[in-house]
């Protein structure tokens, strides 16, 4: 599964989504992506890395060397105020869109 | 939030190995729990980690795509707003070649300036590891003084500190006659210890240095190393030139070698001929600088390098010299009280020199920077009429869609790719004057040097200068071009039609720019009128007629008796010689800014008074055209007594006026009896206040003479003083070929030469404000003709409704000349203050000189009229009705 499966900017707005939860890293990211789509998205794994980047340059998260539940050295990374305005305008225009898209669909 | 990324990106290209490692960590502990998990779930371990990679995807491709996100992007974006920027130049060469021709000048003024300033502040020696050659001086620690010269005793105990590998001495003021070859001269060189080059350590043409083991023994066959520009003029660069014996002071001596181009000792700035051991240390004492040189505590003369050890340093060197210097303090109390020794980098300018230099051209910089200013000011106002004109352009990118900053962006890569590209033009136009200044020779006769190199810091300096000024002056455009009215700049509207706007940004920028200029000018015309009003000083002197030369003839191992009959024959031939009216011999020349000076005390008079010291021989004031106020010339021969002839001012100051003939003064311990008194001349420079002059009979200070500078022979002649030179010359040819004659020149070149600093001055601050002449000229045009294509649809509009010709054009130049006389009273007011800064600089004028504040400001007015013409001219002769179509 590659991953322009998903529609564009969608993974950074989970990944946005799923730090609402708290802190984590990111494996359990990639974890709890899965768990809550019920295994319906399934993310090239490592293309999450790169969206950390990404999200991380442009100040949304951030991230921390930390210790995992099980004792490891682990990258955890944790929303920012930035990063949840961003979120809260990612949804609302990810609304519109599939508003859109739905109603489109309706009618044909 | 721009900042913020930009803050986050250079932090990660500071760690950007790091980065990778630890994102690589990241990935590692990822598949790793995946692997667990799916072991935890029954899965064998082989299998869960290759299913675990196998959900992952590729890691390398996924670090790599996670590095782009840090870097590509921006690159990509850079490319293209380069690429943009780059066709938009293509697109407007008149613009493009203005811009770049005011960023040019503006940088390279600038980047020639910092160039002089780098090189006195930051060359190195050109020797093998310049960092590890320090400079050992003499320091008193009393009086807080370094870079004293120290005696040999003292350096030979030196020797001894651990923290050097090797240490010379040196003494770099000695003059050597070549004779042999081309007609003699005289030379400067430098006589060192035999370990001199090993220490040094510079590059060799031709040969190798001294030999350590023996050149230092007394009576060793004596050996020389040239110079290379020595080894080019006088031996014409040949090679066979090592192992030949060429005659230097008239003893034989043999050349070992020639040192690379760029060497010429470790003096900051006085330049080496030649090199010698100290073998020939004899041969100084027959050029008069003899005495007990290497046994002597208190004879202090020498200079001396020091090359450091492995893993000693400045500051541990110079502890150990400390310790070193207290306990030759302490043996030998009468010589080196309060003496210690001080350590630096070789080849620093000493301190003061380096504060005058530093001073000079930070107002030079200063000048620069104004001219620089003065041109971002016009590519600013370039700038902003074209983001005018672009204005619907600009409007339709915002329009549909391009952030602010991205379009900022995009004209600011514009503006500064222009800058650069002047920075490249300025840095040509920097090595041009370098090499200008290279040929500039200071009025002394010892060689100093002021040939100014570029290196890596003067390239760093105009690349960061370039950016800067693209920075500086596409901002405010850039800003300002993408905060249009949306609507109106679609609809093609132009906002400023009618009357013209008092305060627009463009107009402020020029008006600066007449008072930058105006500034300039003032200055320069102040040194104008200064060098005006020195050139009519009066000096004291007939200075007219004059014609001197100098000679040097300890160089030739005269004894005293063989000098007394040389200058007697040359004088007597001299004064024959038909158009000859009078001549005399001076051991330093008028105006001469070497001239010796020496304290005395006068009567019972405590404190010593510092006074220009003579020594000359009959005739002297004759020759020089000097009125005699009291008393008479000396007479022929040798005096019996101590007498002396002082001057006007000398009188003044040491016995309030009062005749001073027959009263006695103390000069070096001797008691001197005055016999007359001359009018006060010109002693040193043409600017100087009256200065006490004292003048010796020749022929007693003939038995020691320390002059650098040797004998002058002066004549005064009918007619053209200059047309006597080779007659002059071959007298003395004829009584010693082998006698280097020097420095030969009239006294009104002379006088010449003391005008130099106002003249220097008054080029500069002349050259400055022709640049911001030109500039501004331009800036007024280019804001008038813009204002005018821009209210063409008005003046149609006027002239249909009956408006005249002169009352367009009168309109037009209104606006101009508006902009003219705002800028010139701001910039008056800034000259007024600035000039009483430069008040010390100036000679004979006022630095509120009428004249200048009257001339500058009508020269100013009428440029900037005429520039405002050509425009003005357009729109007069607009046709109304095409006016009205146009659009």
């Amino acid at each position: 599964m590659g991953k322009n499966d998903l529609l564009p900017g969608t993974l950074d707005m989970m990944v946005l989504k799923t730090l609402t939860r708290g802190t984590m890293h990111g494996y359990a990211i990639a974890q709890l992506l899965k768990q809550l789509s019920e295994d319906v998205l399934q993310v090239e794994e490592g293309s999450l890395y790169p969206a950390l980047q990404r999200l991380e340059l442009n100040g949304w998260i951030e991230g921390e060397w930390g210790v995992s539940a099980n004792n490891r050295r682990a990258r955890m990374y944790k929303l920012t105020p930035s990063g949840r305005k961003m979120l809260a305008s990612e949804v609302e225009r990810y609304q519109q869109m599939t508003g859109a898209i739905a109603r489109v669909m309706g009618m044909a | 939030m721009m900042l913020e990324r930009w803050r986050r990106r250079l932090r990660y290209w500071r760690h950007s190995g790091e980065h990778a490692r630890l994102l690589r960590e990241e990935m590692e502990l990822h598949l790793e729990m995946k692997t667990r998990e799916l072991m935890e779930d029954g899965m064998a371990e082989q299998d869960a980690r290759h299913a675990a990679r196998r959900q992952f995807g590729n890691p390398t491709a996924r670090q790599e795509e996670s590095r782009e996100t840090w870097i590509a992007r921006w690159l990509a974006d850079l490319l293209q707003d380069a690429t943009l920027a780059a066709r938009t130049i293509r697109k407007q060469p008149g613009f493009a070649t203005l811009a770049v021709l005011s960023a040019a000048l503006g940088i390279g003024a600038c980047s020639l300036v910092f160039s002089v300033v780098n090189h006195a502040l930051f060359r190195t020696l050109p020797v093998d590891q310049p960092s590890r050659l320090m400079s050992v001086s003499g320091s008193d620690l009393r009086a807080a003084r370094n870079n004293l010269s120290m005696a040999y005793p003292d350096f030979a105990d030196l020797r001894q500190a651990a923290s050097f590998q090797g240490l010379t001495a040196y003494f770099a003021f000695m003059p050597g006659g070549i004779s042999g070859g081309a007609e003699p001269q005289r030379y400067w060189g430098t006589i060192a210890t035999a370990n001199y080059f090993d220490v040094i350590r510079p590059p060799f043409a031709a040969g190798h240095g001294f030999d350590a083991t023996r050149d230092d023994r007394q009576g060793e066959s004596p050996v020389v190393v040239l110079s290379f520009p020595l080894w080019q003029s006088r031996f014409r660069g040949d090679r066979a030139i090592v192992g030949q014996t060429i005659e230097l002071n008239g003893r034989k001596v043999t050349v070992v070698g020639v040192t690379g181009p760029g060497f010429r000792g470790v003096e900051s700035m006085f330049l080496a001929d030649f090199w010698v051991p100290f073998s020939m240390l004899d041969s100084l004492a027959e050029v008069g600088m003899g005495g007990e040189r290497l046994t002597d505590r208190g004879s202090q003369w020498l200079s001396a390098a020091g090359r450091l050890r492995e893993g000693a340093s400045v500051s541990s060197a110079a502890a150990e010299l400390d310790v070193i210097g207290k306990r030759l303090s302490a043996a030998w109390p009468t010589t080196n009280r309060d003496r210690g020794f001080y350590v630096e980098r070789a080849g620093q300018l000493n301190p003061g020199i380096r504060r005058m230099i530093v001073g000079f051209f930070a107002l030079l910089l200063a000048v620069s920077v104004l001219v620089l200013c003065s041109a971002c000011a016009n590519v600013a106002n370039l700038l902003l009429a074209r983001a005018s004109a672009r204005q619907k352009e600009i409007a339709t990118r915002l329009a549909i869609g391009a952030g602010r900053g991205r379009l900022v962006r995009q004209l600011l890569t514009e503006s500064v790719m222009l800058a650069l590209m002047g920075g490249v033009a300025g840095y040509a136009i920097a090595l041009a004057g370098v090499a200008a200044i290279g040929r500039v020779r200071i009025p002394l006769s010892l060689p100093i040097d002021f040939s100014v190199t570029l290196d890596y810091r003067v390239t760093l300096f105009s690349i960061a200068l370039a950016a800067l000024t693209g920075v500086i002056f596409g901002l405010a455009p850039a800003l300002r071009a993408t905060r249009p009215n949306l609507t109106g700049a679609l609809k093609d509207e132009r906002v400023s039609i009618g009357p013209w706007r008092r305060f627009g940004l463009r107009n402020i920028l020029v008006a600066a720019q007449v008072a930058i200029c105006m500034v300039l000018l003032v200055c320069s015309g102040l040194f104008l009128r200064s060098l005006q009003s020195a050139g009519n000083i009066d000096t004291g002197m007939a200075h007219r007629n004059v014609l001197m030369m100098a000679f040097d003839p300890s160089l030739n191992r005269y004894s005293p008796a063989e000098t007394k009959r040389l200058v007697d024959a040359i004088l007597a031939d001299a004064a024959v010689i038909p158009g000859v009216e009078s001549a005399s011999l001076t051991t330093s020349a008028p105006l001469n800014l070497e001239g010796t000076q020496n304290g005395f005390t006068a009567g019972d008079r405590k404190t010593p008074m510092i006074a220009n010291v003579y020594s000359i021989s009959p005739g002297f004031f004759e020759t020089f055209g000097i009125r005699m106020i009291a008393g008479e010339d000396f007479r022929p021969g040798i005096p019996a007594d101590d007498i002396a002839i002082v001057n006007q001012a000398l009188a003044d100051k040491a016995f309030a006026g009062q005749n001073p003939i027959g009263k006695t003064i103390s000069y070096l311990g001797r008691t001197v009896r005055i016999v007359a008194m001359a009018a006060t001349t010109k002693s040193r420079t043409i600017g100087e206040d009256p200065r006490p002059c004292l003048y010796f009979p020749i022929a007693r200070e003939l038995r020691g003479n320390d002059s650098l500078t040797g004998i002058t022979l002066a004549v005064r002649t009918r007619g053209n003083p200059a047309g006597y030179a080779t007659a002059v010359r071959q007298t003395i040819g004829k009584i010693d070929p082998a006698l280097a004659v020097f420095d030969v020149r009239t006294m009104d070149a002379q006088i010449a030469k003391a005008l130099f600093i106002p003249r220097v001055s008054a080029a500069l601050f002349g050259l400055a404000g022709l640049m911001g002449l030109l500039i501004s000229t331009v800036g007024i045009y280019g804001v008038i003709s813009f204002s005018v294509a821009r209210q063409t649809k008005d003046i149609g509009i006027r002239v249909a409704l009956g408006a005249r010709r002169a009352q367009v054009l009168g309109m037009v130049l209104r606006q101009g000349l508006t902009l003219t006389f705002a800028g010139c009273a701001i910039g008056m007011l800034v000259a007024l203050a600035l000039s009483r800064a430069t008040a010390s600089l100036l000679y004979g004028v006022s630095p509120t000189d009428t004249l200048t504040f009257a001339a500058v400001p009508a020269a100013l007015i009428t440029i900037a009229a005429i520039a405002c013409l050509v425009p003005a001219r357009r729109a007069a002769k607009l046709d109304p009705i095409r006016a009205l179509r146009c659009e």
